[in-house]
């Protein structure tokens, strides 16, 4: 028995403004105004895409553009542009044309993501678009992630 | 990027937890370990069925020669208490031959139930006429110790010496002994019992050993000394064959006068018994 591959697209010249949580696999070459949430699979942000938000994932591809931080429970593989901080628990891989615009940090493994707490961050995240450079987000959102796994 | 692109990178990454796919699973499993199994069960069973048949004729014979083993016993109980009961009835047959022929019939069914229910005798048969008749001299022993009134009498009336007393008490028993009790006195019963005395007062006496070997106890002669005389009277139970001084006691109890007299009397009477009884405290005296 094989489980049905089940796949979000959003195409080329979609735009969606808010949050998406997904349960399986996503693929973004559209706009994405908020932050999105994939629970397994893989989550991608094909050429052309962009995510104005969180990205958080358990193998996340980014070949696009993220204006945020980015998640990665598993494997995170980057050949875009990602403003934001990168906070990974597997394995890292930059391609070619990779552009980090934040800390790299490599944290414990979580096995689960409380929708909660995304929800929480993604409230802030919204609350404070504009700050999202500023360093103290950035510790704040560490100390939750540390909470969690604690 | 077209629509397989994008399928077949998320199939990259798709779960594969939620795949079950027992074919691959099967055929993922070690091979070696499959070909040792395969490859031994048969052997086992290759084995066994060879040595089924041996295990199964042995089993079979031992236990033919245990039925047949079986068989020859009982059959061999049933021979033997047969053989038994023909020869029993083969043996009773001639007394019941005397008597009348009418009474045969009947006869033989009370025989064949009185042989089954009376009990085994391996003694052979005696006459229970040719056995000693109980005397008073058997009695004699469980009579209370001490001395009579005419033991005392006899006791008080001599006082030269036991010599004489010996001699003259000695011819009344001689004389009164019948065939009865010298029958009496040479049975295999009086025999032992002298045996047993001997063997008892020969270590109590060890310095009369050598008068009593020298000179014989049947006669003793008046002239001799004293001391000589007192060695007789204590030798002279030990070789008499007076059937009623088992007891030890009682011969210390008893006067000596008396002791020598029956002493002298039993052995004058029946001398014959006496002396395995005297080879016996012979072989004690020597130790």
């Amino acid at each position: 028995m094989k489980a049905e591959l089940n796949i979000t697209l959003i195409a080329r010249g979609c735009a969606i403004t808010g949050d998406m949580v997904v349960d399986h696999g996503i693929s973004c070459f559209g706009l994405l105004d908020g932050g999105i949430i994939s629970t397994q699979g893989l989550l991608h942000i094909g050429e052309g895409g962009l995510i104005k938000g969180t990205a958080q994932g358990e193998h996340v591809r980014i070949d696009g553009r993220v204006d945020g931080d980015v998640h990665a429970r598993g494997s995170l593989e980057i050949n875009g542009q990602v403003s934001g901080d990168i906070f990974y628990c597997g394995t890292i891989r930059l391609g070619p044309r990779a552009a980090l615009n934040g800390t790299l940090k490599r944290v414990a493994r979580m096995l689960t993501i409380e929708a909660q707490t995304e929800q929480k961050q993604g409230a802030v995240a919204d609350a404070r678009p504009s700050d999202s450079a500023s360093g103290e987000r950035v510790e704040s959102n560490v100390t939750d992630i540390s909470r969690v796994i604690a | 990027m077209d629509l397989r692109d994008i399928q077949r990178l998320h199939a990259q990454f798709a779960p594969d937890s939620m795949t079950i796919d027992l074919p691959r699973q099967i055929a993922a499993l070690p091979a070696p370990t499959d070909a040792t199994a395969k490859a031994k069960s048969p052997a086992i069973k290759l084995k066994l069925p060879k040595s089924t048949p041996i295990v199964r004729r042995s089993v079979a014979a031992v236990a033919i020669v245990a039925v047949v083993a079986m068989a020859g016993m009982g059959a061999a109980s049933l021979y033997k208490s047969l053989h038994a009961t023909s020869a029993q009835s083969a043996n009773e047959q001639p007394v019941p031959q005397a008597q009348s022929a009418g009474s045969k019939s009947g006869q033989k069914e009370s025989r064949a139930s009185d042989a089954a229910l009376r009990p085994i005798d391996a003694e052979p048969p005696h006459p229970v006429a040719m056995a000693p008749m109980l005397t008073a001299k058997d009695l004699a022993p469980a009579a209370p110790i001490g001395l009579t009134a005419d033991q005392f009498k006899s006791s008080m009336g001599t006082s030269t010496g036991p010599t004489v007393n010996a001699a003259a008490p000695a011819a009344k028993p001689a004389a009164t002994l019948s065939n009865e009790d010298q029958r009496a006195a040479a049975s295999p019963i009086r025999q032992s019992r002298r045996e047993s005395d001997a063997s008892g007062q020969a270590p109590l006496k060890p310095t009369t050993t050598a008068v009593s070997t020298a000179a014989p106890t049947a006669s003793v002669p008046p002239t001799q000394s004293v001391a000589q005389a007192t060695v007789q009277d204590h030798t002279s139970p030990t070789n008499a064959a007076e059937p009623a001084k088992s007891h030890s006691r009682r011969h210390h109890s008893r006067s000596r006068e008396e002791q020598v007299s029956e002493a002298d009397a039993v052995s004058a009477a029946s001398k014959k018994p006496a002396s395995p009884s005297r080879a016996g405290t012979n072989e004690v005296q020597m130790f």
